[in-house]
């Protein structure tokens, strides 16, 4: 799992839109039970499964 | 008679037209300079129902204005319509609704399917297509119901005309609850030249929190309208203001917005639809 503050890269169908590396600026624990990792540069939330550490 | 000469086209107006009728009332949170579909909104015509899977929309389907089919050459056209906004300064797209698809959800981060939302399985008469390429055409993620408001993004999956596919840009669709009724176009999303013949999936990034329903609609743009600085003032076009677009047999007639507000205020108007 990932923590605030950390860079990250965006993997799979999302990969093309965000290249580069981004900080994890966020996590928000959704009603339904997800985690949603919100990142720099208003690229907006990710699963952990579109995440992978640098 | 075809309408070829400026006396046939008074004669239509005259003594030989369908009447359009737009009544509907005013859909809530929306924010200024997005998209709003007027599908769903109550009124004439009547609210539609949310699609379930890919279909053609036709003028028989509850939320169109029926009309009568004409036997080639002759056509329909509008020829006269009038708008009065609830909103000042706000605005009437009618676009032919030619295919759509509901039942996306924003609660999952798997690829979703939107089977058979393609112009060439679930075909509309190729005449309401416009040009070979796909280039009339409008595509749209449209919500039925909102999603959550935790930030997300979408990846659409799409069928280019060549047949190729590809993903779009990735569109930003969380930070505030996507509401019912908005729509965000993919079309100016193409930037390689090439035109959507047909949405294969859509992913999300992050689950909203709320599942929602959401769905993809093709449209062609037909005439849209402009009202100004009074509310419910009455606003008429001409032949010539609205460009005389031709309404094909089968037109599935449908309103949307650029918002100017917080909501779409009430929109009504009449129109002569012409046949000649």
């Amino acid at each position: 799992m990932f923590a605030i503050g950390q860079p990250v890269r965006v993997v799979g169908v999302f990969a093309e839109s965000f290249p580069g590396v981004y900080t994890i600026a966020d996590i928000v624990n959704n009603p339904d039970g997800t985690t949603v990792f919100i990142l720099d540069q208003d690229a907006g939330g990710f699963d952990a499964s579109y995440l992978e550490a640098v | 008679m075809t309408i070829d000469t400026r006396d046939a086209l008074v004669s239509k107006l005259g003594n030989q037209h369908e009447k359009l009728v737009w009544d509907k009332a005013s859909i809530a949170t929306q924010v200024a300079g997005t998209y709003c579909s007027l599908w769903r909104a109550t009124g004439i015509p009547t609210q539609a129902a949310i699609p379930a899977a890919s279909a053609v929309c036709t003028s028989a389907l509850a939320g169109a204005h029926p009309f009568t089919n004409q036997t080639d050459p002759a056509v329909s056209y509008i020829g006269w319509h009038t708008l009065q906004t609830g909103n000042a300064n706000n605005n009437l797209e009618i676009h032919d609704r030619l295919l759509h698809f509901g039942g996306l959800v924003g609660n999952v981060t798997t690829g979703q399917n939107t089977t058979s939302c393609d112009l060439t399985v679930t075909a509309p008469a190729a005449e309401r297509l416009g040009d070979v390429d796909y280039s009339d055409l409008s595509w749209w993620l449209e919500w039925y119901t909102a999603t959550g408001a935790t930030a997300s993004n979408a990846t659409v999956n799409v069928t280019y005309g060549d047949g190729t596919t590809g993903n779009l840009t990735a569109i930003a669709i969380g930070g505030t609850a996507m509401p019912a009724g908005r729509m965000t176009p993919l079309h100016t999303l193409v930037t390689n030249g090439k035109f959507i013949r047909g949405v294969n999936s859509v992913t999300l990034s992050a689950s909203t929190g709320t599942a929602g329903n959401f769905g993809i609609t093709c449209t062609r743009h037909r005439t849209e309208m402009s009202t100004e600085a009074v509310a419910n003032k009455t606003a008429l076009f001409t032949y010539a203001q609205l460009g005389f677009p031709k309404i094909r047999n089968d037109a599935c007639l449908m309103g949307l917005m650029l918002c100017t507000a917080t909501s779409t205020g009430t929109v009504k108007g009449r129109g002569k639809l012409l046949h000649g």
